[in-house]
């Protein structure tokens, strides 16, 4: 059971921020079946409700959509995990622009930094 | 109509307070904690809910009725204690249960025990005290009941008890059913409650869904237990 | 919800109680052989067994009394009063069924006491000259009360009896349970408590039986010769009967009540 949830934002949240890495990094695949709501609250660890309304959220931005009989899937739409993956990515970026800049850097410094970092992985 | 419900709920023993005007409502669908330091007026509450004790003044309603007969058999109740007869096996538990408990289903319960290793001939008074909560527990999980009241679950269990205890918990979830966990763990039971209910010196101070509490306040149940309960 | 309460408290107490009546049983056998040698000569030792067979047989009969009482008490306490309370007091079942089904059973094995310690007395004396000469004039005991010119009948007397042993079986049931129902509602010092009202109660009672008595008297001043006593049969024995009926209903509430609104398990 993994309980390791950050302590100051609402589970569900950080339920959907999970689903939404596992989708676009690939981990569940497009068309892939969910689990059930129950299964899904046990490997995790929550609330069915908590669950319940993470996966509730996801259908609404349509990562996920239910077969009537069948249960729920993966989306096949490639346009939307792509803006996920925009989104996940855009909303990262701000946050560590935020960081570096509390530090003091310059949008120059930042990209020198990463620059760096990249350079220093590929010859490693 | 909510499963439990509390109006002005009073009780004292003798001239001490335990519970000094408690009103709350909990509607079905709900995994509800009853969080407070000891001797806040928890077991009170869920003593009164099963009918062990009787209200000094107020009520507590149990699906719209007083406790009675027909409200111990839609309330799953499991106290801190060891309240099975010790001389008794885990099978003839199991049949003791169905044949007074509509609702109980031996087949979940055989499976539990298999599933624990637990032989069913074994009796009782041989288990170890964890053996024997764990029974309890499954005993109480595998009613099919409308209100679960676990009166600390998890106080003073390993922590691959306490996973099984909550995974349990998890696994027999009803939407229709109600389960109320007292506890003074927060940490521990925070990610399965829907709500937290805060009892201190019998008075309820909170009762408030998780999700909101985290977000309103940008803190976790655990944490602002640890700011209201503050010593 | 009466029945199964009954049948499983048979269960419960029934493995505390049966395996008592088989000790019972087996030494009254014993007893018999012992009672045919003692007139005999035999070594010391052999001779001291037997007393001691004798000795045993009598303390079993008086100690199935005593066992039967305290399985009751024991049954009651461990089962409403302690931590099995928690399980039986939340049955879907009402006290006043769960009460019924424990008096019940406990007058089921008080009688099954009886008839057990008779048996064993009968298995232990079988063609000892002496009993059947007892027994005999018993008989002639019994021929002679019967012999008065009375209303009532030998059937009425036997019913009436067995009627009034039920009650008071009943009532005395309820007087323990009464005391310790009232005893336990205390935070401490349970028992203590528990024998304080048993003191208590029995002085009250032994007041009103007092004047009960008085009562009696006053209607008629020679109830207790064994001839008008007679002839008032029923009309005396509706009057007992009553007063028992009447302590039986206060022991009843008692306990109830104590049990509803004093419940006190820890």
């Amino acid at each position: 059971m993994d309980t390791s949830f950050r302590q100051n934002e609402p589970i569900y949240l950080q339920l959907i921020e999970r689903f939404k890495l596992s989708i676009v990094s690939g981990k569940l695949l497009p068309g892939d079946k969910l689990r059930s709501v129950r299964d899904l609250a046990l490997w995790a660890g929550v609330n069915p409700n908590t669950m319940q309304r993470a996966l509730f959220e996801l259908e609404r931005n349509g990562l996920i959509y239910t077969q009537r009989t069948s249960g729920k899937f993966v989306t096949e739409d490639a346009d939307i995990i792509g803006r996920v993956r925009r989104e996940l990515a855009e909303a990262k970026t701000a946050e560590y622009l935020g960081y570096m800049r509390s530090l003091g850097l310059k949008t120059d410094e930042i990209l020198l930094a990463i620059k760096e970092k990249e350079e220093e992985n590929a010859n490693s | 109509m909510p499963i439990l419900e509390a109006k002005s709920l009073t009780k004292r023993y003798g001239s001490n307070p335990a519970l000094t005007n408690v009103s709350f409502a909990i509607e079905p669908g709900r995994i509800v904690g009853l969080l407070g330091p000891n001797g806040s007026g928890k077991t009170t509450l869920i003593k009164l809910a099963n009918g062990l004790l009787q209200p000094t003044s107020g009520e507590i309603l149990i699906d719209g009725e007083k406790p009675g007969a027909r409200s111990k058999s839609l309330v799953s109740y499991l106290p801190e204690r060891i309240n099975v007869p010790l001389w008794m096996s885990a099978e003839e538990l199991i049949k003791f249960y169905s044949d007074f408990y509509a609702d109980f289903e031996p087949n979940r319960a055989q499976d539990m025990l298999h599933n624990l290793g637990i032989g069913e001939k074994m009796r009782i008074k041989e288990m170890s005290k964890g053996t024997r909560e764990k029974v309890q527990l499954i005993l109480a999980m595998s009613r099919r009941a409308k209100l679960y009241m676990l009166d600390e679950p998890i106080g003073g269990v390993d922590p691959a008890t306490r996973d099984y205890i909550l995974a349990t918990i998890i696994n027999n979830y009803d939407p229709s059913a109600s389960v109320v966990i007292s506890t003074h763990l927060i940490a521990d039971v925070e990610n399965i409650l829907d709500d937290a209910l805060f009892i201190s010196r019998g008075e309820i101070v909170l009762y408030d869904s998780v999700d909101h509490i985290r977000e309103s306040r940008g803190m976790s149940v655990d944490g602002l237990f640890r700011e209201v309960f503050r010593c | 919800m009466l029945g199964k309460l009954i049948k499983h408290e048979f269960r419960a107490t029934g493995r505390l109680i049966l395996p008592m009546y088989a000790v019972v049983l087996l030494v009254s056998l014993f007893a018999h052989f012992a009672f045919r040698m003692l007139d005999r000569n035999m070594p010391i030792f052999i001779g001291l067994a037997l007393y001691l067979i004798v000795a045993a047989f009598f303390i079993g009969l008086i100690g199935a009394f005593v066992y039967t009482f305290v399985v009751m008490i024991v049954r009651f306490k461990r089962n409403v009063l302690s931590d099995e309370g928690y399980l039986t007091m939340t049955l879907p079942a009402s006290i006043h069924s769960i009460l019924w089904a424990k008096i019940i059973v406990s007058l089921v094995w008080s009688a099954g006491t009886v008839l057990v310690v008779v048996l064993s007395a009968v298995i232990a004396a079988f063609e000892v000259g002496w009993v059947v000469e007892a027994l005999k004039d018993l008989g002639y005991l019994f021929e002679l009360f019967f012999s008065y010119d009375n209303k009532a009948s030998v059937l009425g007397w036997m019913l009436s009896i067995a009627l009034y042993a039920v009650v008071s079986g009943i009532v005395g049931c309820l007087n323990v349970y009464s005391c310790m129902s009232i005893g336990y509602g205390f935070a401490r010092n349970k028992v203590l408590w528990s024998i304080v009202a048993y003191f208590v109660i029995g002085i009250i009672l032994g007041w009103m039986n007092g004047g009960g008595l008085q009562v009696l008297i006053t209607l008629n001043e020679n109830v207790f010769t064994s001839e008008t006593f007679n002839e008032n049969f029923y009309q005396n024995f509706t009057l007992l009967f009553g007063f028992q009926f009447l302590q039986g209903i206060i022991f009843y509430v008692l306990t109830w009540w104590n049990l509803r609104y004093r419940l006190n398990l820890e």
